[in-house]
């Protein structure tokens, strides 16, 4: 199958380009966590008008990039653009934000068969509410009406969590709030994330809560965050400034695509991965270091034993080489500190939270952790046996990290800096990612808050993560007194109401949020490490799934999934009445049974346990806030209609809805209007600053409010506050407009005069940390006790067992496929390259095990999985086997994460049969982190048996490439340091687009042909400047006068986009440009 | 229509233009025993001619250089894939243009291509160009739902 067909309804002629009616609405990327700016552009369809002119990112619109769009009821044909005003991409786009016009949503009024409204994207969006019934229509589902599908959310949550109604005194209390459980994206926007926490945390008080992609709310960095360092702290100038970036369990060039284009390249890199991905490939052509591990999960081992050897080389003959300056004792706690708090940590009402308890636990002083913890850890040959990553290569990284290594800069002037991911996060998760910070502290790569300046680019590099999906969370805060007197301020997830703990070897329990897959179905299948306690059995008996696919994100989930299902045997309703449904789900609610809510704007595989399904809507549908890796927080401006449900009768109604209007309305049906309030536990009480929540707190009519109450109690982190005036109408979403998808990196602040101003570096408010007593001394940073030792029985359990013919199983997503699919299985762009009717996920082998087990690319294989850690169950999943010689380390395998095959199609909801078998997840370990409950979905091992079947590569649906993905270039290696400068030149040229700023063009005049060939051609252009000629003098003439330019820019005026450090480098190489020979 | 002299060996292309959207090309020669692409051209045994539009479908960074009139190049791939220079952008040649990797959002383009044989010899030495497959994919730099391109930098 060639590219997808093109969208004839746009093809209409040029020159009108802009109108009275055209339309151009700033948004950002709905997907990864860079968060690229794009604009929708908009123009009424058929009025012949042109596509958006591209004045300054060269001048063409993908394909991919468009479509027809219903707006405000009306047809318009759309765009949506990379913005090169955006500092973030400056124009630039990956294969996922460049290919979001296929998923713009358009229905024809007129009923007629447009082929822009027959495609998968719009014919299978959720438009009416569902529920499953014992004969319902669609595929046993029937549609019933918004109203209708609040009332039974309202009554089943009354069910499950026991709702008391207190008529005399108009209150209402939860008497089993733990009935609810929720899973809900963390990422899409602040405003829908507030209503749901105003709902589920402080108004019901369920603690069984759980983000899409992880068992609880727990943060995905807790060990790192203990540090002091904010993960998402830094800046992405500060990446582009380093001279050496370590890369730890993550793939930017397809994960973080543009991050990695805009920011990454041109710089040494050390990635640590087990994959030979493209950016490890890049970082060994281009003067870096993969270390490549055989084995998943020893993270840990290696960064304490590389945090062993630079102290060991920092204290011995050669230490003036190793940068032993670059650790400031001075901005790491105090051993007195630390030893106040530990003993403060005694008596820590664990309402308040297990962050202070933690801490006390893990913190390490300066002393305590270069003296014994090090000294307790393997040491750098063990790290190298244990891993397989050669230990000259792990001694080199460490050379490149803090050594004498020519020709960089010496180690005291050097800026290395550390990014981190999922390979880190979804392993053995609090001791991975907390020694990943311990390294970083090793080499002082993070912001000096007692510098003259802490605000500019950290002298050493920075320490921190890059992140998946941009940063939509923000919680409900309150405060309230419990039995105790303890007054808990500024709550947000209920630790009152939470039962799991972690058990430390010695001292006070700790309480940690709920893992939610224990309450779900019991740890007989989710069963707590040896460290953790809680409840044996189930005690979620109501699910509400929101924007998330539950079943492809768990770990250990085939076996999980069937209790699910078991759990939620019994009646359906006859019909779907609202007292039918009430009556029969709720009698199983009553008999200890569950019931599944599930609310999205496209149906998937969870959709096979849904009871009862509520349409959303999505990305451009609404006006919604959020921030991305760099805390760059910008309006996602609406810019087209959700789908309307088409009636039995021909006419069509919105049933769509976002989803913070469900969470309203139910909080409604909750809260008779003339009710006071709610209630807490026996003893609990409300503080005077946050009343009991009574039914006209839920009275918003706009995103736009809601947004306003959520700016105006942000807490310090975000500071939205300055976007709201408590006694003025909304005008957060406004002001944010205006500005675009420049926005403003929080946490915000005002001027004197008035002007709101971002925050290009933020550091954790370690100052809030204790001791109790003391808070003065304490941090800015810490140490972090990562031992090796808490963690080396379950990574002995995890590994493959060779007698058994196991491959360990590792998982991760790539470039063109984002999060768990939901809209790129609908995305013709990508269904040209994944065909529909793949039987499995995509099983990446090595060229040495596919020849040990008798397979090639297209092979269909099923990958069992016997004693899966720690249930001991086995189970298995589908994949296609795609060969990848040289990618992958005999003995590891690599599978797509959350890749949903489906079988068959249908014509009425949900439109597809899904199947659960293709998921890698049904046989990663069930190990979940007792401190801090993440799960290690990173992690499983499995035996690969041949089904004898085999799947076309090249087939009607589309084409499945078995060729090298890991190539960075082709033969090119850049190996000199004259080569690097080169290169470095020419990354700079690409990145930043410096040619192609065509608002400049008036400053370049006739140099402007030659910079665009620069911009087009690097390579050649660089090599025909070296010419010694007069060709070569003409160019290098030219160039003189567009660095004369670039000089004059700089210091006449600020270049839009370009912060000082890029300027100031530009200048720089730009000026070795004209040095070469 | 243009007529243009197709590569002397396997592996080579040659850069060629478009006239009527004046968008630049190239043609590449390939020995093909499977898979053969619907665009491909036959010139000789198992010898097939195919036309790319030469600009990155990503961001518009040129993929090959140019060629001197009548003198064609190797290829700068390897293994039939061809990798963009500015954000390595990896396109499989002998597979219609498909994007392996990277952020190219679309398959490259293809030329139409009649091969025309020599009326003596019969060898085919050059091919017309009949425009753009464009019912597929669209060549960089023509403004989309257009037929003529735009200078990149005007």
């Amino acid at each position: 199958m060639k590219s997808p067909r093109l969208p004839e309804t746009l093809q209409s002629p040029p020159d009108a380009p802009v109108s009275a009616t055209y339309k151009v609405i700033p948004t950002g990327c709905q997907y990864c966590v860079v968060g690229c700016g794009y604009e929708a552009h908009l123009w009424p369809k058929g009025t012949g008008s042109d596509l958006p002119p591209r004045e300054d990112q060269g001048n063409w619109v993908s394909p991919a990039m468009t479509e027809l769009v219903n707006f405000d009821g009306a047809p318009y044909a759309a765009a949506v653009l990379p913005d090169p005003k955006c500092p973030t991409n400056k124009g630039n786009h990956s294969s996922r934000g460049g290919t979001q016009g296929r998923d713009l949503v358009y229905q024809s009024a007129s009923g007629a068969s447009e082929p822009s409204a027959q495609r998968d994207s719009v014919i299978e969006r959720i438009t009416t509410p569902y529920v499953r019934t014992q004969s319902g229509g669609e595929n046993g589902f029937e549609p019933i009406t918004t109203a209708d599908a609040t009332q039974i959310v309202a009554e089943l949550v009354k069910l499950a969590t026991d709702a008391q109604y207190d008529a005399q005194n108009k209150s209402l209390w939860f008497k089993r709030p733990e009935g609810l459980g929720v899973k809900i994206y963390e990422y899409q926007y602040l405003e829908n994330t507030y209503a749901a926490t105003k709902l589920f945390f402080q108004l019901i008080g369920t603690p069984n809560v759980a983000y899409h992609d992880r068992p609880s709310v727990a943060s995905n960095t807790q060990g790192f965050n203990d540090s002091g360092i904010d993960p998402h702290g830094y800046a992405y100038a500060d990446i582009w400034s380093s001279d050496v970036i370590f890369l730890a369990g993550i793939n930017p060039y397809e994960s973080q695509s543009v991050f990695f284009m805009q920011q990454m390249t041109g710089k040494r890199l050390i990635v640590l991965d087990p994959r030979r991905t493209i950016t490890a490939d890049y970082a060994v052509k281009t003067g870096g270091l993969h270390l490549q591990p055989n084995v998943l999960g020893a993270d840990t081992l290696v960064l304490n034993a590389l945090c062993r050897y630079i102290r060991d080389q920092r204290n011995g003959k050669d230490a003036a080489n190793w940068g032993a300056d670059r650790l400031r004792q001075g901005l790491i706690a105090d051993a007195k500190s630390i030893d106040l708090a530990r003993n403060d940590a005694q008596n820590v009402d664990p309402d308040k939270g297990p962050d202070f308890a933690r801490r006390a636990q893990f913190h390490l002083s300066h002393d305590e952790f270069l003296g014994a913890f090090l000294d307790s850890q393997p040491d750098l040959a063990e790290a190298a046996r244990i891993s397989g990553i050669p230990l000259k290569q792990l001694e080199e990284a460490a050379r490149l990290l803090s050594g004498p290594a020519d020709p960089m800069p010496p180690a005291s002037q050097r800026k290395v800096s550390l990014i981190f991911e999922k390979g880190l996060i979804w392993g053995y998760s609090y001791h991975s990612t907390a020694a990943f910070a311990n390294l970083g502290l090793m080499l002082g790569s993070v912001m000096d808050p007692t510098a003259a300046d802490p605000q500019r680019t950290p002298d050493y590099g920075v320490t921190g993560r890059a992140g998946g999906h941009q940063k939509g969370w923000v919680e409900v805060r309150y405060d309230f007194k419990n039995a105790l007197g303890t007054t808990v301020t500024g709550a947000g997830y209920p630790f009152y109401r939470a039962t799991d703990e972690y058990v430390p070897p010695s001292g006070p329990r700790i309480r940690t949020h709920n893992y939610l897959d224990a309450h779900l179905v019991g740890t007989a299948l989710a069963p707590r490490d040896k460290r953790g306690s809680g409840p044996n059995d189930p005690d979620i008996n109501l699910l509400w799934i929101v924007g998330s696919n539950a079943i492809g994100q768990i770990g250990n989930a085939a076996a999980k999934w069937q209790a699910v299902a078991k759990r939620r045997s019994g009646s359906l309703p006859a019909s779907a009445t609202v007292q039918e449904v009430v009556k029969v789900l709720g009698e199983r609610i009553r008999q200890g049974g569950l019931v599944i809510i599930q609310q999205d704007i496209y149906p998937n595989p969870t959709t096979t346990q849904a009871d009862l399904v509520l349409p959303a809507s999505g990305w451009g549908e609404e006006d919604f806030v959020r921030y991305n890796g760099e805390r760059r927080l910008r309006l996602y401006g609406r810019f087209q209609d959700s789908p309307s449900y088409l009636r039995a009768d021909g006419t069509r109604e919105m049933r769509c809805q976002p989803d913070w209007k469900y969470f309203r309305d139910v909080a409604n049906l909750l809260l008779p209007k003339d009710y006071k309030g709610h209630g807490l536990p026996a003893g609990y009480s409300f503080a005077n600053a946050s009343h009991p929540l009574a039914a006209t707190d839920f009275g918003w009519k706009s995103s736009a409010e809601v947004f306003w109450e959520l700016a105006l109690q942000s807490s310090l982190n975000q500071r939205l506050r300055v976007l709201e005036d408590p006694t003025k109408p909304p005008a957060g979403h406004d002001l944010l407009r205006v500005r675009g998808s420049r926005g403003w990196q929080i946490p915000l602040g005002k001027t004197a005069g008035g002007d709101i101003t971002g925050t290009d570096r933020v550091r954790v408010r370690s100052d809030l940390w204790g001791p109790l007593s003391d808070k003065s001394k304490y941090g800015p940073y810490a140490f972090i006790r990562s031992d090796w030792n808490d963690i080396a029985d379950a990574f002995k359990a995890n590994c493959p067992r060779k007698q058994k013919h196991e491959l360990a199983i590792s998982n991760g997503r790539i470039n063109e496929l984002w999060n768990s699919l939901f809209t790129h299985i609908r995305n013709e762009t990508v269904r040209s390259r994944y065909p529909d009717d793949m039987p499995g996920t995509i099983l990446e082998l090595s060229s040495a095990d596919a020849k040990g087990i008798g397979v090639t690319s297209g092979d269909i294989v099923e990958v069992v999985g016997e004693d899966i850690y720690p249930v001991g169950n086995t189970a298995s999943f589908k994949g296609v086997v795609i060969v990848q010689p040289d990618a992958l380390p005999s003995g590891v395998a690599f599978a797509y994460f959350s890749y949903p095959a489906s079988t068959a199609r249908s014509p009425k909801f949900p439109y597809r049969t899904f199947t659960t078998d293709s998921y890698v997840n049904n046989i990663t370990t069930g190990y979940v982190d007792p401190i801090n409950p993440i799960a290690a979905v990173k992690f499983a091992r499995g035996r690969i048996v041949p089904t004898g079947k085999q799947f076309p590569l090249q087939g009607p649906r589309g084409t499945l490439s078995d060729r090298p993905r890991h190539i960075a270039f082709g033969s090119v290696r850049v190996s000199d340091e004259k080569q690097r400068a080169t290169w470095k030149l020419r990354e700079l040229i690409v990145q930043k687009g410096l040619p192609r700023v065509r608002r400049h063009e008036n400053a370049l005049t006739e140099d402007g042909t030659v910079i665009a060939d620069f911009m087009l051609e690097p390579d050649t252009y660089i090599k025909a400047l070296a010419r010694q000629d007069a060709k070569g003098q003409k160019l290098r003439d030219q160039l003189a006068a567009a660095v004369s330019w670039m000089r004059w820019k700089v210091n006449n005026e600020v270049i839009d986009n370009w912060s000082a450090d890029e300027q100031a480098s530009a200048i720089t190489w730009l000026g070795k440009l004209t040095d070469l020979p | 229509m243009v007529t243009a002299t197709i590569p002397s060996s396997v592996n080579d292309y040659v850069t060629v233009v478009d006239a009527a959207s004046g968008l630049e090309a190239f043609l590449c020669r390939f020995r093909i025993q499977s898979h053969l692409p619907a665009e491909a051209v036959k010139v000789s045994t198992n010898e097939y001619v195919v036309g790319f539009g030469r600009r990155c479908t990503h961001m518009g960074c040129r993929l090959v250089a140019e060629t001197v009139a009548g003198a064609s190049q190797p290829l700068p791939m390897s293994d039939g894939l061809l990798r963009c220079a500015c954000h390595a952008s990896c396109f499989d040649l002998l597979a219609s243009g498909l994007v392996v990797m990277g952020p190219a959002t679309d398959w490259l383009p293809t030329l139409q291509l009649t091969a025309l044989p020599d009326p003596k010899s019969g060898v085919i030495t050059s091919v017309r160009i009949d425009g753009w497959n464009s019912a597929q994919s669209v060549p960089y730099g023509i403004p989309y739902g257009g037929t003529t391109a735009k200078p990149l930098i005007s």
